[in-house]
């Protein structure tokens, strides 16, 4: 082989570039692009339809389907038109959703309205999944449906989404809006109806095959696609929701029930550790509810209502918020409003039940009844707070015959702050209604309840004594919870294994109003009394001062407490303090404090250990009329009032709910906090752009062109093959080399413009800077197109390059 | 991911449909669980009744020249593919690297669809493009089948034609062709061979005349003697280069070939081109005398290579070509070099063009 002085170089490149885009070109008709944005609309009206069936079912909205439908349709109808238009058919959803803000706006009471209806819906269905106490809103118009609330909503989401899916073919916002929907639904207990589940998954598929993928794409094969996808979608439906479908739910029952044990177990497992009183979400206001646990409480002087009254009572006033009927172990159970309404459907039942009291105080008294204000400063839950011999209000917000939920700042009631100096021993002038006679049933059957597990030596302890009437139980119990007992609240975490209420009475032997008032209402029902658990606040005498409507009290967070409620019949739910000192102030720590004349109950003589008139007596089933206590045990003869409270608290949703809520808030959370970082950076970029677009294009040319300069070197630097040495022709050799998508020469032109502008006398044209930058974009996108998956995220993001 | 991910939507409908004893539910997830399977089996269906193959609707292009190549498919089913991608592998023959373009589209039902994109080459040489894969995706995008495919088209990339400025020296352009083969198409001069007897044609020289023929005959004939097959100047192109440093100035090599060639027409010199073909592991020699013939020398040159074994090129030719003669051997090779019989005549580095058009190249 011959040689001379040319030595041949490195492999050469094949000189062969490919655009990276692509065209379609079809021997079919080019089809019209209506078509596509047609059927696109009409799969996204059917999906639309499918969520409003979906939410209106859910929550059980009262609103009519064709109004809505139509609503619904007018709004997609324009959406379509507008992105099919030219013109300014463009601009037709503009105007539409400008005549809907006007509407709105005219009528913005029934749109206000409209929102407390729906948001009252969702509340009832929180209270009834999760057991809470969620108060009503009052409604401006008493009969707002929501109608124009949701169709503004509807307007609304499908003018966000519709732009996306109709006109870009994107269908990824649509599908996260579904599955929200879906979760927010779940996370509510909602149970979903089959068609409106149909239309959306249907309508969503079909969107999907019709939507914009990558490489070249045909109007008339999208509509084709849409139409095959359609006609299969809608073969499958039917196939099975008539006919698949039934098969499997057949076949589910046993495996329903296999599951549905299985859950429960597990729910309850994670729902007991969830609030458990050592665990992690644990809830660390238990004076604000039903939650047992052994933390720290952090009470503060925040003021938390203010109660005002005509004149000073003579005694401490209880209002009442949470009250609990079932023992969990870690917290007291809420009382749900579904047994009350299926044992008592008439509609004033939970009027008359809740204002038994007040009614036999006013029948014993002819003295005027007097108006308390209170204020909801920043109470702890939403009750309404009502102080007992006080009128509850016959409205929405009565629970059943455990409390009034409210969340209104200011609230009044009527009636009796001294009611007790009336509680005396008779009974209620004029005859017992049907509800209370039926009422007082309901209260041995529902308030008698204790946990067949966990409570072995309370129940042994209680076993053990022989009492003959109330009286006797009431003094024993609160004899006994406070004897030997002390006021604390520095204590020990409850072991694990041990229960709440007996690690407080055989061991630790201190805590504060929530052990005690949890201890004596077990107490009381395993003796034999109807007795359940409340938390809400006191106003103490000596805490109202002087003011301009009276006299006025600032209740405060600490003044948060629990007590126990025994039931007397004719009188109603009648408060009974446990904790000892509290007569004296408010939380303060008397060790080995004995039971005082102030803290005993006054029960005396209400009960007649003798039998007669028993009727009128709390039926607990020990007082027979031989005057023999039976006291009801959980295990004993009587325990037809007792019954498991495992399977009767485990409602289907209850704390799988709750496990299901947790574990959604956390995806949510994260979720979000994902959405803020991505947000952030694409910020960021953006940011980096636009001021680099400044830079380039600012007035000077010559100074926008030397930024082109210095922002290419430190481009190519940060991509590895650019240099620190000095810029000069060499240089421009070297990485005309390296960068392969220039032309010819290319390189050493910019090097020469750049010094023009940085050194000559003239300034450059526009065109010649114009052409640096495009110069710029070419090898930042070369550049880009040969990186990693890892270093193009760093170069976009982090960088702020300009790619394509 | 897509297939994980409605896994479990599909696991979590079912579940919850057996957990909230819900017909809504258990349906959903039935239907969830057909819509894949139907789609697939459109998929397959359609890619059964589907053709692909590469498009390409010219052979010939110029360098830098934007050319449209891509896949045609001609779908049978009346169901369209919503997502198709092929990768189509493009290599020049003279050089290493390759690279794969991939289109993405659609392609319709019953009809037939093309996908394109634009290649252009800044090389000459010829372009073997290859369908390597096709992958077609359902309707919704979560299944994927591969579609075997055969399909392989060329695509001639022609060298730039310029002229290099030669000038003729004496001897070669007196150079007597003395050879022993003779054209048998053509006469010439060469006394020593008759091409053929003829009438008298107006013009003809009378030295011509066959006398003996004409009196025999008592028509006038004339002789006319042979051309002689050979030429001056023979080019030697040498495509041997060094497996461990490439091919050198491939592109450079041929238009600097051509250059030369057409300088030397232009200077009224015919002369041969000659190459080894290592396919046909023989000598291929042209013979360059007008323009046109440089086509015939492109169309074939492209199909050749380069080698790594080295070829005594002179040695070859003399030994095929015995008893022809010639004046001068050029020889230009992968390094831009020059060769005129066993002298280095010049190197084109730099810009072989400059130096071809605006030197002297005398041969």
């Amino acid at each position: 082989m011959k040689t001379g002085e040319n030595e041949v170089k490195d492999w050469p490149s094949s000189g062969i570039s490919i655009s990276p885009n692509t065209k379609l070109q079809s021997t079919a008709k080019k089809g019209s692009q209506n078509s596509m944005m047609i059927l696109r609309t009409v799969y996204f009206f059917v999906c639309m339809v499918g969520t409003f069936l979906i939410v209106r079912e859910s929550f059980g909205l009262d609103i009519g389907i064709p109004g809505m439908v139509c609503v619904i349709f007018i709004n997609c109808l324009v959406l379509g038109i507008s992105c099919m238009g030219t013109g300014y058919w463009k601009y037709g959803l503009y105007g539409w959703n400008i005549i809907l803000a006007v509407v709105s706006l005219l009528y913005r009471q029934d749109f206000i309205s409209g929102f407390y209806a729906v948001e009252n819906k969702i509340r009832t269905q929180l209270n009834n999944y999760y057991q809470i106490n969620l108060a009503q809103r009052r409604l401006i118009i008493e009969d707002a449906d929501g109608g124009l609330f949701l169709a503004a909503l509807f307007a609304v989401l499908i003018y966000v989404l519709g732009n996306l899916t109709i006109k870009k073919g994107r269908t990824a916002m649509l599908t996260l809006a579904e599955v929200f929907i879906f979760s927010l639904g779940m996370l509510c207990g909602c149970r979903f109806r089959q068609i409106g589940l149909y239309l959306v998954m249907g309508g969503a598929f079909a969107l999907l095959s019709m939507g914009n993928k990558r490489g070249a794409k045909s109007q008339r094969i999208m509509y084709r696609l849409g139409l095959w996808a359609g006609s299969m979608i809608i073969v499958l439906s039917l196939l099975s929701a008539l006919v698949l479908g039934p098969m499997l739910f057949e076949a589910a029952e046993k495996w329903n029930e296999q599951l549905y044990q299985q859950i429960q177990k597990v729910s309850h497992q994670v729902a007991t550790a969830m609030q458990s009183q050592n665990g992690f979400f644990g809830d660390h206001t238990p004076t604000a509810d039903g939650s047992l646990n052994n933390y720290e409480v952090d009470q503060t002087e925040e003021v938390e209502l203010r109660v005002t009254l005509p004149e000073i009572p003579e005694e401490a006033l209880y209002l009442r918020g949470f009250v609990g009927d079932t023992y969990e172990g870690s917290y007291w159970h809420r009382i749900g409003e579904t047994k009350f309404d299926e044992a008592f459907t008439e509609g004033d039942a939970d009027y008359q039940v809740q204002n038994i009291l007040y009614r036999y105080i006013s029948s014993q008294t002819d003295a005027q009844p007097e108006t308390v204000e209170i204020e909801r400063v920043n109470p702890g839950g939403e009750y309404g707070y009502v102080p007992y011999g006080f009128e509850t209000p016959d409205d929405n917000n009565l629970m059943g015959d455990s409390c009034y939920t409210s969340v209104e700042d200011r609230l009044e009631y009527t009636g009796y702050a001294g009611w007790r100096q009336w509680l005396g021993d008779g009974a209620a002038s004029g005859s017992e209604s049907d509800i209370e006679s039926r009422y007082q049933q309901y209260v041995a059957d529902q308030y008698l309840k204790v946990p067949i597990n966990g409570l072995d030596r309370l129940k042994a302890y209680c076993d053990e004594q022989n009492l003959e009437s109330v009286q006797e139980v009431v003094d024993f119990v609160v004899a006994e919870v406070q004897s030997g007992r002390s006021y604390s609240m520095d204590l020990e975490p409850v072991p694990e294994g041990t229960d709440f209420a007996e690690y407080f009475f055989f061991d630790q032997k201190k805590g504060y109003c929530i052990h005690y008032a949890t201890t004596a209402t077990l107490m009381f029902r395993l003796l034999g009394v109807p007795a359940r658990y409340v938390t809400g606040y006191v106003a103490t005498r000596d805490s109202f001062v002087q003011s301009e409507g009276g006299y006025t009290a600032e209740v405060k967070d600490r003044q948060a407490h629990a007590w126990v409620e025994i039931y007397r019949s004719g009188k109603g739910w009648i408060p009974l303090e446990v904790t000892p000192g509290i007569q004296s102030g408010i939380n303060q720590s008397i060790p080995g404090s004995e039971p005082t004349s102030e803290a005993s109950p006054d029960a005396s003589g209400e009960q007649n250990p003798d039998g007669t008139g028993e009727t009128e007596v709390t039926p607990e089933p020990q007082v027979s009329e031989e005057g023999e206590p039976q006291p009801v045990s959980p295990d004993g003869e009587g325990d037809e009032g007792t019954i498991d409270t495992e399977s009767e608290n485990g409602t289907a949703g209850g704390g799988l709910g709750k496990a299901i809520a947790a574990i959604l808030w956390i995806i949510l959370v994260t979720g979000g906090l994902a959405a803020v970082i991505i947000s952030g950076m694409w910020l960021n970029r953006k940011r980096i752009q636009g001021e680099r677009k400044k830079r380039f294009l600012q007035k000077d040319v010559n100074k926008g062109v030397c930024e082109v300069s210095y922002d290419l070197y430190q481009l190519l630097k940060d991509a590895e093959i650019g240099e620190d040495e000095a810029k000069d022709i060499e240089y421009a050799r070297r990485m005309q080399a390296k960068l392969e998508c220039l032309e010819e020469n290319e390189f050493e032109d910019f090097l020469k413009t750049v010094q023009q502008a940085a050194y000559g006398p003239d300034q450059l044209p526009d065109e010649q800077r114009n052409q640096c930058v495009s110069f710029y974009k070419r090898i930042s996108n070369y550049l880009f197109g040969k990186m990693t998956k890892r270093k193009k995220f760093w170069w976009k993001y982090m960088k702020g390059y300009d790619v394509s | 991911m897509k297939k994980i991910s409605y896994l479990l939507i599909w696991l979590a409908t079912i579940y919850l449909g057996i957990l909230y004893y819900s017909p809504a539910l258990m349906g959903l997830g039935m239907l969830e669980l057909l819509l894949p399977l139907g789609s697939a089996l459109l998929l397959f269906i359609t890619v059964r009744k589907s053709r692909i193959s590469v498009s390409l609707p010219i052979g010939v292009a110029e360098k830098g020249q934007p050319v449209t190549v891509g896949i045609e498919i001609e779908n049978k089913s009346g169901i369209p593919i919503s997502r198709l991608q092929a990768k189509l592998k493009i290599k020049n023959r003279f050089y290493k690297e390759s690279k794969t373009a991939v289109v993405r589209g659609m392609a319709e039902g019953r009809g037939k669809t093309r996908l394109t994109t634009v290649i252009d080459s800044s090389q000459c040489g010829m372009l073997l493009l290859e369908l390597e894969e096709v992958k077609a995706s359902d309707l919704f995008g979560m299944f994927e089948k591969k579609i075997k495919v055969k399909g392989l088209e060329t695509l001639a990339i022609m060298p730039q034609i310029y002229t290099a400025n030669v000038l003729i020296d004496e001897n070669t352009s007196a150079f007597l062709i003395e050879s022993e083969e003779y054209d048998k198409k053509k006469s010439g001069d060469d006394h020593a061979e008759i091409f053929q007897i003829r009438e008298y044609r107006g013009g003809d020289r009378i030295q011509s005349i066959h006398w003996k023929l004409s009196a025999r005959t008592n028509d006038l004939m004339v002789k006319e003697y042979s051309l002689p097959i050979g030429s001056a100047v023979v080019f030697f192109l040498d495509m041997e280069y060094d497996p461990d440093a490439g091919y050198g100035y491939l592109d450079e090599f041929i238009e600097s070939g051509l250059a030369i060639s057409h300088g030397l027409l232009e200077a009224g010199c015919e002369h041969y081109i000659v190459w080894f073909d290592r396919v046909k592991q023989d000598l291929v020699r042209v013979s360059v005398k007008e323009s046109d013939d440089l086509y015939l020398v492109i169309e074939s040159f492209l199909q050749a290579g380069p080698y790594a074994d080295p070829v005594m090129m002179d040695e070859l030719y003399r030994e095929k070509y015995r008893g022809e003669s010639w004046q001068t051997q050029l020889l230009l090779n992968l390094r831009k070099e020059l060769w005129r019989d066993d002298t280095l005549l010049m190197g084109l580095s730099g810009n072989a063009r400059e130096t071809l058009e605006n030197g002297e190249l005398i041969i």
